[in-house]
């Protein structure tokens, strides 16, 4: 167990270093020069040689890795070129409304993967199952960018039911006044007893966070399907008939508890694949996370700000996958904690 | 064969994958204006909704949407095959190598994997992107040099199951030399993997290379690429549906029909998942 | 007959559809078991003794749907005509089962405690602590030892014998009145199948519980059964009182059966071995199922399938080479 898990971090800061590394290398191939953008379009060319001596782009680049793994070991990761603002006060500016997106699109792919799943297996070959693979093959399938405006198309333009975009309604901001402790406003809305702010936010986050668990619905569903398939097999679950337990004790207490490990870890999979699913959603609903100004660090090709991004999500990816198989050894009372 | 079109889903995945290979193919002869593929604008007609002339209707440019889609299954399936043929060339040998030799070269490059693997690919395809020149060719390097770890760690992980198998054991026995076992067992072996993996990764390709140019970072105007299609048509999609609809059902068919042909595949294949 | 025996089964066909297709897994003519009896049933594996003691609690696997037909007689019910409810009301209550596999048949996610008392709660609809009482009680009845201990453990930390007592425990929780105990000693250590067998001996005179024991051990059946049948290809052949049917056995195949037990040979000689191999169930030969393995196998013995016919008061066999002249000369048995 403890060999395990000190292997298992061993490789995950291997993993660190290593998409460090390639994000610097990436972005020192950028052919655009990052002294000149820094700038701007007017400055003389002294005002460049300033900027590129002030960002360190004189150095040859071993010394620049160096400075550069400093700096991202102790917090500082550079200015961004774009904002001119330090680029973990940005990132971290835009974090919590692409947690928030995230986290509601996770509990809502659980409430219906689950269940769905649930159902498929049960009722195997039967119409539900049929329906069942449908949804979450074309689930999987669906461009996350065109779903998204799909749904603004129905929801917006034409049933007038929900808001185009952003997280809040201006209105609704000024006249009700949020006290942000987290940052994720409906979480914030709750807390304070702000309702008009809750379900105003609730009603920004209904289609993104929809088109962001579309994926993560998919895959939970045919995961918790096959899991469960295979647990109910099992000699136990045959035994568990064998006393008379009732179905939905068998089904959803016995066998349920055995095939979730499987669907906890594509779980996490997908929570690290709706990180980058938020760059595409975010784009068409002004969503000012994460991935919005990741979309727009690339488009002004600011690369501090794109290697910010890109170690903030390989690192939350890594330590995603890290964190489930430690708790997967946890939980699972086979692997013994001798 | 018999059994994975016995499933009518399936069965429907394979006839819109023929489909659309087919119109690829043909879409010079099929597409009603084949020069609003190649760029050529029609201002006077612009945004007219679906009609027998355009039953896509037209975009801003007045270009007909149904010649675009038509030549943009094209770019897909050629994108798909150059990165999936790719991809293949590069991770399965490296893979079949690592997992048989083992030792050194096995744990170096499971590690480059690892840290590869590390990105979600969409991510590492659109850094990849931001650093070179946005363009068609840059994003199939990117999607490419994104999926061929994958390939690496599947041919590997079967090597191994396979090098552990009696007849290679006996075949190491006899003194057959490494590379004649490595193709004669070791690959044949991995096959059913490896084509059931490769028709579910084609529509992930698809999907990657349509986000990538939505987001500007792939084909640029006024290549038809679908994804880069939907991306232009954000501006007026509100008032005129067409321009996003059409390109985005065409990417949503494709992308269903290889994850239904790859579902299909997998169920007929492997044994395992046919028990339960 | 003096009484209506305890279980009765009367035709009984199990069919199940897999890829390789239709597997004829039981055709069984009749057999029963009486009331507080321990009745054998004997065969080669893969001979339908298993899908037998299913198809009376009616838990077919999942994995290859099936047909049942027949008749599963079972205190004035037949078994085949209730519906899933009344089924699930039998279960555990009135018939209850132990597998081969005790690790595996007890959830690794929950201790064996959660698993007793949730049974115990379930069907006696009481409290979590008279649950517990009761489920202590039980592993007294199966002479666990520190029962408090064992109940907070998770089956992995148990031995084979353990999680078996656990599983005796659990299918007398109810009190049934008959115990389908599927080679509950097979996979347990010589010793320790000793102990269990001795320990489902005991429980059974305790309680009255009716046993039909399953196993391919003439051995075992020999040492706790009241009443044997020999099963072979999905059929009974030869049933009767255990001293009997051992004593003089007059199916070809039981014969050859007790021929192959090592304690009969006698030492220093191979043992005999029954020529040819177990049939597909796919294709079973055509009229007596062991006619191409059989020494006494007669031009009708591949085209009639031989009815069962009692050849004394205590043995009934189903072979044209055995008729009532063998034995006593009452006509039929299943009169």
């Amino acid at each position: 167990m403890q060999r395990f898990i000190t292997r298992r971090l061993a490789l995950t800061l291997l993993v660190l270093w290593g998409t460090a590394t390639i994000a610097f290398v990436l972005a020192r191939v950028v052919p655009s020069d990052p002294a000149a953008r820094w700038v701007g379009p007017r400055a003389t060319l002294e005002q460049v040689e300033q900027a590129r001596k002030e960002l360190g782009l004189d150095q040859p680049l071993y010394v620049q890795y160096y400075r550069y793994m400093r700096g991202l070991l102790r917090g500082d990761w550079g200015v961004s070129i774009r904002t001119h603002q330090p680029v973990i006060q940005d990132m971290l500016g835009h974090l919590p409304a692409s947690l928030e997106l995230v986290l509601a699109s996770m509990i809502l792919a659980l409430l219906v993967g689950i269940p769905l799943g649930v159902a498929s297996a049960i009722k195997k070959d039967r119409a539900v199952d049929h329906l069942g693979r449908v949804l979450s093959i074309g689930a999987v399938s669906l461009p996350p960018f065109w779903l998204a405006m799909i749904l603004q198309l129905v929801f917006f333009k034409w049933l007038g039911l929900l808001p185009l975009g952003r997280r809040l309604e201006t209105a609704v901001r000024l006249a009700h006044p949020l006290r942000e402790i987290t940052g994720l406003y409906s979480l914030d809305a709750l807390v304070t007893g702000n309702w008009p702010v809750l379900w105003d936010s609730l009603l920004h986050l209904a289609l993104p966070a929809v088109t962001l668990a579309s994926y993560t619905i998919g895959v939970v569903t045919r995961m918790t399907r096959s899991s469960l398939l295979e647990v109910l097999n099992e000699d136990y679950i045959r035994a568990a008939r064998s006393y008379g337990l009732p179905e939905r004790v068998v089904v959803l207490r016995y066998a349920l508890k055995n095939a979730i490990a499987p669907t906890v870890t594509v779980l996490a999979l997908c929570l690290a694949y709706s990180l980058v699913g938020t760059f595409v959603i975010e784009a068409v609903f002004a969503w000012p996370g994460l991935g919005y100004y990741m979309a727009q660090s690339v488009i002004a090709v600011d690369y501090t700000a794109i290697i910010g991004c890109t170690v903030l999500v390989a690192a939350a990816y890594a330590l995603l996958n890290l964190g489930v198989d430690i708790v997967h050894a946890l939980l699972d009372p086979r692997i013994s904690l001798g | 064969m018999r059994r994975l079109l016995r499933n009518p889903l399936t069965a429907m995945g394979v006839a819109v994958v023929a489909a659309l290979a087919a119109l690829a193919v043909l879409a010079p002869l099929v597409a009603p204006y084949p020069e609003h593929a190649a760029g050529a604008v029609d201002p006077v007609h612009k945004l007219l909704g679906p009609s027998p002339a355009h039953p896509f209707g037209t975009d801003e440019l007045g270009r007909d949407v149904l010649s675009r889609v038509l030549y943009g299954a094209r770019i897909s399936l050629a994108v798909g095959v150059v990165v999936q043929g790719l991809a293949l060339v590069i991770g399965v040998p490296l893979g079949l190598v690592a997992g048989y030799l083992g030792g050194a070269v096995d744990e170096a490059l499971m590690r480059v994997t690892d840290v590869m693997l590390a990105f979600p690919s969409l991510l590492l395809a659109m850094v990849i992107c931001a650093a070179l020149k946005p363009n068609l060719a840059n994003a199939t390097l990117a999607i490419t040099i994104a999926w061929w770890p994958w390939y690496t760690r599947l041919a590997r992980g079967q090597a191994v199951s396979v090098r552990q198998s009696g007849y290679v054991r006996a075949a190491e026995a006899l003194g057959v030399p490494a590379p004649v076992i490595i193709w004669r067992h070791v690959l044949r072996n991995s096959l059913a993997p490896i084509i059931v993996q490769s028709s579910l990764d084609f529509g992930a390709i698809v999907l990657t290379l349509s986000s990538l140019s939505f987001l500007g970072l792939g084909a640029q105007s006024p290549t038809p690429e679908w994804g880069l299609m939907v991306s232009l048509g954000r501006n007026f999609f509100l008032t005129d549906w067409w321009v996003v609809v059409f390109p985005g059902m065409a990417i949503f068919a494709t992308v269903l029909a290889f994850n239904l042909v790859g579902d299909g595949l997998r169920e007929a294949l492997d044994p395992r998942a046919r028990r339960v | 007959m003096v009484s209506e025996p305890l279980l009765s089964i009367r035709n009984l066909r199990v069919q199940l559809s897999t890829d390789r297709g239709l597997v004829h897994a039981v055709d069984l003519s009749h057999l029963t078991v009486g009331r507080g009896e321990t009745c054998g049933l004997v065969g080669e594996t893969g001979c339908g003794k298993t899908m037998t003691g299913l198809s009376i609690l009616g838990l077919l696997p999942t994995s290859a749907p099936g047909t049942v037909e027949g008749e599963i007689w079972f205190r004035g019910r037949d078994l085949l005509k209730r519906g899933p409810a009344e089924m699930r009301r039998i279960r555990g209550r009135e018939i209850s089962m132990i597998f081969q596999d005790p690790v595996s048949s007890l959830n690794p996610a929950f201790t064996v405690g959660e698993q007793l008392a949730r049974v115990i709660r379930w069907h006696r609809r009481v409290g979590s602590r008279a649950a517990r009482q009761a489920a202590l009680d039980m592993c007294s009845l199966v002479r666990l030892p520190d029962p408090e201990q064992v109940l907070r453990r998770y089956p992995h930390q148990l031995s084979g014998g353990m999680c078996q007592r656990i599983g005796i425990a659990i299918a007398l929780a109810l009190r049934p009145h008959l115990l389908i105990a599927d080679e509950p000693t097979t996979s347990l250590d010589v010793t320790i199948q000793a102990q269990i067998l001795r320990l489902i001996a005991d429980l059974q005179d305790r309680l009255g519980t009716a046993v039909l024991l399953i196993s391919h051990d003439l051995g075992v059946v020999a040492q706790v059964c009241d009443r044997v049948a020999v099963m072979y290809a999905g059929d009974v052949v030869e049933q009767g009182a255990t001293a009997r049917v051992l004593a003089r056995p007059l199916h070809p195949y039981t014969q050859g059966l007790l021929a192959s037990l090592p304690s009969r040979g006698a030492s220093g000689r191979p043992l005999p071995a029954i020529p040819g191999t177990v049939p597909s169930l796919i294709h079973p030969p055509p009229g007596c199922r062991f006619h191409p393995r059989c020494s006494l196998a007669a031009p009708r013995c591949s085209r009639e399938r031989p009815r069962p016919r009692a050849v004394g008061p205590e043995q009934e066999v189903a072979c044209h080479a055995r008729g009532p002249h063998e034995g006593g000369d009452r006509p039929d048995a299943s009169g």
